[in-house]
């Protein structure tokens, strides 16, 4: 184990393998050695020694060409600035504080300064010259996920690195030797850049470059390995037990680790079941760094987290509010330390029951609602697999709402009894221990919560589930919304056709049907709803109206969208195809044509 | 349709409306059926609401007595005979 500010200097054999890059031409694997990666390292620092000082934008999409850029910038006296993510609009934002930019796909940036090259070429220093670093330092600027609201910057120091790092080492060091590291978290976040790259390249294991999301793409890789810890993320997790071909990583995944949010309890089973492995849960945040670890075993009623050894963890008496304090916390906190905003319980020797979050208790009516305990009530039920509540307006008044992935005993009752009784069936459940005006009054059934890039569930992209078709009460021609299927460039959504529509009265009176522009509109509307603004239409290529839809019929209407503005839409049912078609949509350009 | 029945469904209509109900219609929902009960269950933060938009539609005014209200939020037919009875006086 070397601390990273000695890390270069550190006597490894030259050809001893620090990653593994896959390649996706040829499917196959080449080796990174530390002597390569020590060459890069010094080519690039002396190239940015000429280049202005202070923090530097580092976007990867690998995680070796990550490393090289962080210990380069380390090394010529810079360091990291991690954008929160690689929209334009947040490397605008950071734009008075870059010195420059480094990133292996040119192609994400579409503004600002010019993307410095990482490989320059060979640049004759002798990487046995390069000084140790001062631990003291800065290293890189990382971003909080901003699941409450905005995303704050927190800069680390070597030193909060190196020690969280050695942390890890000296707890689970002796499992994971010989083993290749794989991460389906993002190196831009200190969970990923900490699991992920910085501790194998400390302690010498071998990290796979690439982040493979999918369990399709990364067991063959993983089985591939023979040896390998998996870091990850609850959802990614929950895709993993699910998969069909896990069980192949069985003897030869030895350790996950889960972090980002809370882990069910039915994926930490399955996973342990068909692993023979528990997932180890780490909490923490950006702020704080590791805060505690556990592994929810069967038959524990309760399962406690457990500190890491230098991090101690308080509980403020009067909101019950956790307070941190460890060498890896890097922003300013009085004596009694950080407060993480997570609601804790039942300290004993040091462990502890995690509550939910101290900012999950909303206000309705005057009566106050933790969520988090609502949710973990539901949870509970056989008609449900996963849910997430919020509150939202309703002119003024704030009402519950639910999101839910049903389970598929809880879809067969759906299309069964219908959506009254299971929103019914669940308020009953929930009425012994709340008021009736705290059940939920909206809801939404769908196959999957919206994640984003981190793995974390945001407020934000539940409220737009109840933004658009069926709850904005003066759009009474607009479907009623069932369930929803939503990809990055499609939607797909069930639907019930709506029971009158302004336009019926006069038209039909015998047999009234859906005019067929207004089954266009809602192709329109769902393409603005994945897009995130209302496009203009171009032209509509062609569309057929080949059945009639009456009010109230069920329907499904699939819409997608594609980079060059090309929607194609379908409507149906098991009976019948309703209409179809394509429309050229004129897009906006992705950034505001500030191009330098 | 007698006026009480329009009155009947445009009541209705902006109980369904005001609440942005979702799973019952304004046609659904018996004349008879109690509105606190299961059909329809409403709570007071909804009663409340209602209140407003009827107060909104028909410059109608309910009383602060809550027991007084009980008898007129009973029934869609119970807020139009209270409508009705407004209206005449």
């Amino acid at each position: 184990m070397n601390a990273l500010s000695r890390l270069l200097l550190s006597p490894r054999d030259p050809i001893s393998a620090v990653a593994k890059e896959w390649h996706a031409d040829t499917d196959a694997h080449s080796v990174i050695s530390w002597d390569q990666l020590r060459q890069n390292v010094a080519d690039l620092q002396e190239r940015l020694s000429d280049e202005p000082a202070g923090g530097w934008v580092l976007l990867t999409e690998d995680a070796y060409t990550f490393a090289v850029g962080l210990l380069a910038l380390w090394h010529s006296g810079r360091h990291a600035i991690s954008p929160p993510n690689r929209q334009p609009e947040s490397l605008r934002n950071l734009r008075s504080r870059t010195a420059g930019i480094l990133c292996d796909r040119p192609d994400w940036i579409t503004e600002g300064p010019s993307v410095h090259p990482m490989f320059p070429g060979p640049s004759g220093v002798d990487p046995e010259k390069l000084p140790q670093l001062i631990s003291n330092t800065p290293a890189i600027e990382l971003y909080t996920s901003g699941t409450t609201g905005s995303e704050k910057p927190a800069m680390k120091t070597i030193a909060h690195l190196e020690d969280e790092v050695a942390e890890l080492e000296a707890l689970w060091g002796d499992r994971v030797n010989g083993s290749v590291f794989f991460s389906t978290a993002s190196h831009q976040h200190l969970y990923g850049l900490l699991f992920g790259l910085l501790w194998p390249l400390a302690a010498g294991h071998v990290f796979q470059s690439q982040h493979f999301l999918h369990p399709r793409e990364a067991v063959p890789k993983m089985v591939d390995a023979r040896s390998c810890v998996l870091a990850t993320v609850p959802t990614h997790l929950q895709r993993l037990a699910r998969h069909n071909g896990t069980h192949e990583l069985r003897g030869i995944c030895h350790l996950i680790f889960s972090s980002g949010g809370p882990l069910q309890e039915k994926t930490a089973h399955k996973i342990a079941q068909t692993l023979e492995v528990p997932p180890l849960e780490v909490l923490g945040s950006t702020e704080t760094g590791g805060i505690a670890w556990r592994s929810q075993e069967l038959g524990r009623d309760q399962n406690l987290w457990t500190p890491f050894p230098s991090v101690h963890v308080d509980r403020d008496p009067e909101s019950r509010g956790m307070l941190v304090r460890s060498p890896f916390v890097s922003v300013d906190s009085d004596n009694a330390g950080f407060p993480t905003g997570d609601r804790i319980s039942s300290i004993s020797n040091g462990s502890f029951n995690l509550e939910g979050r101290l900012d999950q208790v909303v206000k309705i009516g005057e009566k106050r609602l933790d969520l988090s305990r609502m949710e973990a009530r539901l949870r509970e039920h056989p008609l449900i697999e996963d849910l997430a509540l919020l509150a939202i307006d309703r002119e003024g008044t704030s009402r519950i709402a639910a999101v839910i992935v049903p389970s598929a005993e809880g879809w067969g009752f759906l299309e069964k009894e219908g959506r009254r009784l299971f929103g019914r069936t669940l308020r009953q459940q929930l009425a012994e221990d709340w008021d009736p005006i705290l059940h939920p009054r909206y809801w939404r059934m769908i196959h999957e919560l919206p994640e984003n890039s981190r793995g974390k569930l945001t407020r934000n992209s539940l409220s737009q589930f109840f933004s658009v078709s069926g709850f904005n009460p003066s759009s009474s021609d607009r479907p009623t919304l069932i369930e929803e299927f939503r990809g990055v460039k499609f939607l797909e959504r069930a639907c019930t056709a709506p029971p009158d529509l302004s336009c019926f009265p006069g038209h039909f009176p015998d047999g009234p049907v859906v005019p067929g522009v207004l089954e266009l509109d809602w192709a329109i509307d769902m393409a603005a709803d994945i897009l995130g603004y209302s496009p203009k239409v171009e032209s509509v290529r062609s569309v057929k109206f080949t059945y009639p839809l009456r009010p109230e019929d069920s329907f499904r209407i699939k819409v997608t969208v594609s980079t060059a503005g090309k929607l194609a839409f379908r409507l149906w049912n098991k009976d019948h195809e309703f209409s179809r078609g394509r429309v050229q949509l004129l897009l906006e350009p992705v950034d505001s044509g500030e191009i330098r | 349709m007698s006026d009480t029945d329009s009155l009947f469904l445009e009541l209705k209509t902006l109980i369904v409306e005001t609440l942005a109900l979702e799973d019952i219609t304004a046609s659904e929902i018996g004349t008879d059926a109690l509105l606190f009960g299961d059909e329809i269950d409403l709570d007071s933060i909804d009663a409340l609401e209602i209140a407003m938009a009827m107060e909104e539609q028909y410059g109608v005014v309910l009383d602060d007595d809550p027991e007084v209200n009980q008898g007129i939020f009973l029934s869609v037919r119970t807020l139009a005979e209270f409508v009705l009875a407004s209206r005449k006086e």
